[in-house]
């Protein structure tokens, strides 16, 4: 999924120095002697609890809660470079942008060019925190900001699955990225206003339907990277969550996915949506291009019809937000 | 002298160049004109559907209309290549070049279509509402296909 949006944060906080982002620069340098005094990388709660990494290995249970995990998180789809025929997981998507292209790593089991030699904690701190094990910052691109709610135990059930497939020896291809957005220390300052780490809190007073499709919409799904518009400094709006962009990967429109009618999925029907998710087929026959169809051919289409019908229940429940997008 | 000749030089240019203008946005609007047709042409067949559709789920009568609309989609079918002249693209549309360097495989699609719909007006006139329900799947799935390929994203202008 190329995604321009998730890109764009890093870029435009970057250039900022124009418009009026000058409220943000104090309010950066705030937020950074926190971070110097509280959240240095690689330490303090960042650590993850290093759960697993026995020497019995994951179980096949894991294993095979992991690969649906896998299909719900579209994994696959950025990580696999389907244009060249290249191998699951190897990497070297091309993910463009307007600040330069990005190719996705291996995370294949390979010791010496995916991820073999990683631990659980680096794992943990890698889709948790957006951090590297050498403690660098990782590019938006990664939806990161979105994966830090997937549960740990989720997370490491999804690190058995990858460390069950074969290793496979494909060298990581360095992003091709315009000078400065290529300065990956300097994500520091998109972290400090728009990465929010923290687990998904279930919401006692709802369903368990409900809470099901919040934990996939908002981790595992990452929807919101592509559904909810951003700022000029490419940080989402949180008051427009899943409202719909113009401007998502690509360039392409983006539908508001709240049940306003009218500009949402006010006038869809529970099946509608779970038929969309599965078979890109909207109901009025027509169907989803382009990087929906990526998001459904890369696993979401695969989920259990329950699901499907909860993440569902979650859009249907959401506050309808009148968002026009499109024409 | 020189002057008027100058002038009447540059009035002539700017006649040409007028007509010239005015011959092109003709032929624009005759390319919007065949995609605004064609464009319709496919809301009626999801149109078409969708009325089919609320049948197999109960929210209509199975009737007549039912049949019609099945036959709809089938005469719609044929027409399809016919409403894409060769690189018929405005910024209006969103049909892919590919179209017509894979003319061969855009035509198969659309046979594909027609064959799948010829089966639902034979389902449809037959009147066993499950099986309309099915082939109703089998052609949308002919739709998207001829989409997946053939139709770009929608981006905005
Ligand atoms: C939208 C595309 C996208 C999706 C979806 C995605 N990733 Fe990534 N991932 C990336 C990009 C791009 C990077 C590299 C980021 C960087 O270099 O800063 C990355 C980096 C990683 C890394 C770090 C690898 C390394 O060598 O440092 C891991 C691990 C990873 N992804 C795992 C996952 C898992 C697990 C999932 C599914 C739950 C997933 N990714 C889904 C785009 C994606
Ligand atoms: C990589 C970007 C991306 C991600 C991630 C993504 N979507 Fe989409 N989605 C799109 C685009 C683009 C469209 C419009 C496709 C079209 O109409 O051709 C779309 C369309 C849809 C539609 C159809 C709405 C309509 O009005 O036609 C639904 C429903 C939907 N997405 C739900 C989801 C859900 C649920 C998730 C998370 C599980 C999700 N999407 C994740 C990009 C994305
Ligand atoms: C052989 C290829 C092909 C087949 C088969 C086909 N379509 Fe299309 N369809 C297209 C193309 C190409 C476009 C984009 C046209 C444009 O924008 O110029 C399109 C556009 C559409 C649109 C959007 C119209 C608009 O207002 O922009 C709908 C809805 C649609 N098709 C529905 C259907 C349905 C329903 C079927 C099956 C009954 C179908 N199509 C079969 C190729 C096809």
């Amino acid at each position: 999924m190329p995604r321009a949006d998730a890109a764009g944060p890093a870029g435009a906080l970057l250039s900022r120095g124009r418009r009026g982002a000058r409220g943000a620069v104090p309010a950066g340098f705030l937020f950074l002697f926190w971070l110097l005094l509280l959240w240095p990388p690689g330490t303090g709660w960042a650590a993850a609890p290093a759960a697993g990494d026995t020497a019995s290995g994951p179980s096949a249970i894991a294993i095979s809660r992991g690969r649906y995990l896998v299909e719900a998180g579209g994994c696959a789809a950025c990580h696999t470079d389907a244009k060249d025929h290249g191998q699951p997981f190897a990497g070297g998507r091309a993910l463009k942008t307007p600040f330069g292209t990005f190719y996705t790593p291996n995370i294949t089991p390979d010791r010496a060019t995916g991820i073999g030699g990683w631990s659980d904690a680096q794992f943990l701190r890698a889709l948790k925190q957006g951090i590297a094990p050498d403690g660098s910052y990782y590019y938006p691109a990664f939806p990161y900001p979105s994966f830090t709610r997937i549960r740990a135990a989720d997370a490491l059930d999804i690190k058995a699955y990858l460390f069950s497939l074969p290793p496979v020896r494909h060298e990581n291809r360095p992003h091709d990225l315009r000078f400065p957005f290529s300065l990956r220390p300097l994500l520091v300052f998109w972290r400090l206003l728009y990465f929010h780490p923290g687990d998904f809190h279930p919401d006692p007073a709802r369903s368990a339907a409900w809470n099901r499709g919040a934990y996939l919409v908002i981790a595992l799904g990452h929807c919101g990277e592509c559904h909810t518009p951003r700022t000029f400094l490419g940080g989402m709006k949180p008051a427009l969550f899943l409202a719909g962009t113009n401007k998502g990967p690509e360039g392409e429109i983006v539908p508001n996915l709240t049940p306003d009618r009218g500009t949402g999925l006010g006038d869809w029907g529970q099946d509608d949506i779970v038929t969309l998710l599965k078979t890109g087929m909207k109901p009025d026959f027509d169907n989803v291009q382009g990087a929906m169809t990526e998001v459904i051919r890369g696993g979401l289409g695969q989920l259990d019809d329950s699901d499907l019908a909860a993440i569902a229940t979650y859009l249907h429940a959401l506050p309808p937000i009148r968002h026009k997008v499109g024409h | 002298m020189r002057m008027t000749y100058l002038v009447a030089g540059a009035g002539m240019l700017i006649l040409v160049g007028g007509v010239a203008a005015s011959v092109t946005t003709a032929r624009a609007d005759d390319a919007q004109a065949v995609v605004t047709k064609r464009q319709d042409l496919m809301k009626t067949n999801g149109k078409s559907l969708q009325a089919i559709l609320k049948v197999v789920k109960g929210q209509a009568a199975y009737g007549p209309d039912t049949v019609k609309a099945a036959e709809t989609v089938l005469s719609n079918s044929k027409e399809i290549p016919s409403l894409f002249p060769k690189d018929s693209i405005t910024p209006k549309s969103r049909a892919k070049p590919e179209i017509w360097t894979h003319w061969d495989v855009f035509k198969q699609k659309d046979s594909n279509l027609q064959i799948q719909a010829a089966k639902l007006v034979e389902v449809a006139k037959a009147g066993d509402v499950k099986a309309i329900g099915a082939q109703l799947q089998v052609v949308g799935k002919a739709c998207g296909a001829c989409h997946e390929t053939f139709r770009q994203p929608e981006k905005k202008q």
